[in-house]
C-alpha cells in the first residue's frame, strides 16, 4: 500500500508541474484552434463529404498534437528532475527507482489523458453542432459519437507506449535534447516499419532478410494504433471489438516492457 | 557490479543492449499474433494499406503514417496545386502531381476521376496545340497523340479501381474513354454494362449501353437487354421508364416483332 502512495505522489508532482508549464497550454491552444477551424479548413476539401472531413481532420490533430506533447512532456519531465537535482532527493528517500519510473509514466498519461479528453470533448460538440445545421437525411446520426472517444482512448494507450520508450532512452542518454531526437525517430520508425517490412519480404539475399527482420522487431508497429477510418463516420466499416481489446493489450505490453528497460537502466545509472 | 560500472562502462552498455534487444524482441514475438490480427483487420478497412505493389503504397504510407487523419488536408492542398500545374498547361508537373494527390489519399473518386480527365480529355490538345496545332499535324498524328493519353487515361483508373473495386463512377468512366477518346465501342460496352450492375449506378448508364449494342449492330441483344431492364426499373421518374419504353416498341418494329411476342410492361 505503502508503494501505491509513493507512486501515486510522484505521479501526483509530475502531473502538477506539467499542467503548470506554458508548453501544455499552447499544445491545446493549437489543438483547439485547429478544431475550430476545420471549417475554415473544409473549404478546401474536393473529396470526402464534410463530415468525414471534419472528423480526419480532428483525428489528425489529436494523433499529431498528441505525439508531440507525449514525447516533449515525457523527456523534460523526467529530465527536469535529474537536471534539478530534485531525483536524488526522491532516489534518497524510501522511492525506488521503478517506482519513480512509474509515477512519471503516469503523471504523462495523466496529463495526455487530460489532453484527449478536452480535445474529444470539443471534436464531438463541433461535429453535433455541424451535423444540426445539414439538412436531414435520416433518424440515424451521421457521425458515431462514442467512437470518436473510442478513437481517443485508442491513442492515449499509443501515447502511453511512446511514455515508455521516451524513458527508456532517457535513462541511457546524458542530455535533454539527445533524448527528444531520438524518441522522435523511434515514434517515425514505429510508425512507418509496416512500409519497410512489405520491402523487406522482397530482398533475396537471405542473411540479409533476417538480419532486417530481426530489427524490425526492436520496434513497435505503431500503424496498429491508425484505425481513424475506421471510427466515427456513419460510413466507415466498424473495428471489432476484439481487435479493440488487441491493440490495447499490444500498447500494455509494449509500455510494460519499456519501462522495464528504463527501470533496469536506470537503476545503473549514476545521477 | 561496481567493477563493471567503474571499470569497464562498455561491457556495461554491451550488457544493456543485449537486455533490450532480448527483451523487445521478446515482446514483439510474444504479441506477434495480435499484431498480425490487428493488421489484418485494419487492412481490410483501409484502401491505403490494400495497394498491391510497394511503390504505389509508400507514398501514402508515409503520408498516413506521419500524418494519420491530416492527410485528407495534405491531399486538398496539393490538388490546388495540381490544377496549378493544369492552368499552366505544365505536363510533366501535372502527371507528378496526379502521383502525389492520389498517392497521399487514394479514397476520394473526385482526383481519380478528374486526373484521368485531365490526362485523357486535356493533355491530348496541349501536345497537339504543342506539334503546331490541329492544321498542321495529320488525322494519324492526332489519333496517335489522342489514344497514347487515352491509354494513360485508362491505367490511372486501373489503378484507381483497384482501391475502389465496386465503384460505378470509375467503370463509367473507363467506358467513357473508349467511347468518347477511342470511339472503341466493342471495348466500352463492357464497362458501361459493368459500371451499370453497380450499387448506385446512374439509371442512364444501362440505356448507353443498350444504345452501344445497337452501334455494335446486336439490336436483338439490345432489345433483350431494355426489356430485362424495363422490369427491374424503380418507381422513380429520374429512372425514365417511358424512355426505356419507348426504344423497345422502336426495336420491335426494327426487328419485326408484333401481336403476341411483342414485350407486354405489365406480364
Amino acid at each position: 500500500m505503502e508503494r501505491v502512495d509513493r507512486i501515486w505522489a510522484v505521479c501526483a508532482l509530475t502531473f502538477t508541474e506539467a499542467v503548470r508549464q506554458k508548453f501544455f497550454y499552447i499544445v491545446l491552444f493549437i489543438g483547439g484552434g485547429m478544431l475550430l477551424g476545420s471549417g475554415y479548413f473544409q473549404q478546401f476539401d474536393f473529396g470526402v463529404d464534410e463530415l468525414k472531413f471534419v472528423i480526419d481532420f480532428s483525428f489528425g490533430t489529436l494523433f499529431f498534437l498528441g505525439t508531440i506533447l507525449a514525447i516533449t512532456a515525457s523527456t523534460q519531465l523526467f529530465y527536469s528532475e535529474i537536471e534539478n537535482r530534485t531525483a536524488h532527493t526522491l532516489l534518497a528517500k524510501p522511492v525506488r527507482h521503478f517506482e519513480f519510473l512509474l509515477g512519471k509514466c503516469l503523471g504523462v498519461q495523466l496529463l495526455l489523458l487530460l489532453f484527449v479528453l478536452l480535445l474529444c470533448g470539443l471534436m464531438s460538440a463541433l461535429l453535433y453542432l455541424r451535423e444540426l445545421s445539414l439538412p436531414v437525411t435520416g433518424s440515424e446520426s451521421l457521425v458515431r459519437y462514442g467512437e470518436l472517444w473510442l478513437y481517443g482512448l485508442i491513442q492515449w494507450a499509443r501515447f502511453g507506449v511512446l511514455c515508455g520508450a521516451c524513458l527508456l532512452v532517457g535513462s541511457i542518454a546524458r542530455s535533454y535534447l539527445f533524448t527528444m531526437m531520438v524518441s522522435f525517430l523511434l515514434m517515425l520508425v514505429g510508425q512507418l516499419q509496416y512500409i519497410a517490412r512489405e520491402s523487406y519480404a522482397e530482398i533475396a539475399f537471405l542473411p540479409l532478410r533476417w538480419l532486417v527482420q530481426t530489427l524490425a522487431l526492436l520496434f513497435p508497429n505503431l500503424q496498429v494504433f491508425n484505425v481513424g477510418d475506421q471510427l466515427g463516420h456513419a460510413a466507415a466499416t466498424s473495428l471489432p471489438f476484439g481487435v479493440l481489446i488487441q491493440i490495447l493489450l499490444y500498447a500494455g505490453a509494449y509500455t510494460l516492457a519499456y519501462l522495464g528497460l528504463a527501470w533496469w537502466n536506470f537503476k545503473r545509472r549514476e545521477l | 557490479m561496481n567493477l563493471l560500472q567503474t571499470e569497464r562502462p562498455l561491457l556495461l552498455k554491451l550488457q544493456a543492449g543485449l537486455l533490450a534487444v532480448l527483451v523487445l524482441s521478446a515482446t514483439a514475438l510474444v504479441l506477434k499474433p495480435l499484431e498480425e490480427n490487428s493488421s489484418r483487420a485494419l487492412q481490410a478497412g483501409q484502401v491505403e494499406l490494400r495497394m498491391d505493389a510497394l511503390d504505389q503504397s509508400v507514398g501514402q504510407g508515409v503520408v498516413l503514417g506521419v500524418m494519420g487523419g491530416l492527410r485528407s488536408l495534405v491531399a486538398d492542398f496539393a490538388w490546388l496545386e495540381l490544377n496549378r500545374k493544369w492552368e499552366a498547361r505544365d505536363r510533366a508537373g501535372l502527371g507528378a502531381m496526379i502521383q502525389l494527390v492520389t498517392s497521399i489519399d487514394p479514397r476520394p473518386e473526385f482526383f481519380w476521376i478528374n486526373s484521368a480527365r485531365m490526362v485523357g480529355y486535356d493533355v491530348p490538345h496541349w501536345r497537339i496545340a504543342a506539334a503546331g496545332g490541329y492544321q498542321q499535324l495529320s488525322t494519324a498524328e492526332q489519333e496517335n497523340i489522342i489514344a497514347e493519353q487515352a491509354e494513360q487515361a485508362l491505367v490511372l483508373l486501373e489503378r484507381a479501381l483497384r482501391v475502389h473495386p465496386q465503384s460505378p463512377r470509375l467503370k463509367l468512366e473507363v467506358g467513357q474513354i473508349y467511347l468518347n477518346r477511342l470511339q472503341d465501342f466493342e471495348s466500352a460496352a463492357p464497362w458501361f454494362l459493368a459500371a451499370s450492375k453497380e450499387k448506385n449506378a446512374p439509371y442512364f448508364v444501362a440505356r448507353i449501353y443498350a444504345d452501344l449494342l445497337l452501334r455494335l449492330n446486336r439490336p436483338a441483344e439490345a432489345y433483350a437487354f431494355l426489356k430485362t431492364l424495363y422490369l427491374e426499373l424503380p418507381d422513380d421518374p429520374m429512372a425514365q421508364a417511358t424512355i426505356v419504353l419507348e426504344r423497345i416498341r422502336e426495336l420491335e418494329a426494327e426487328l419485326r416483332i408484333e401481336g403476341a411476342a411483342a414485350f407486354s410492361p405489365n406480364p
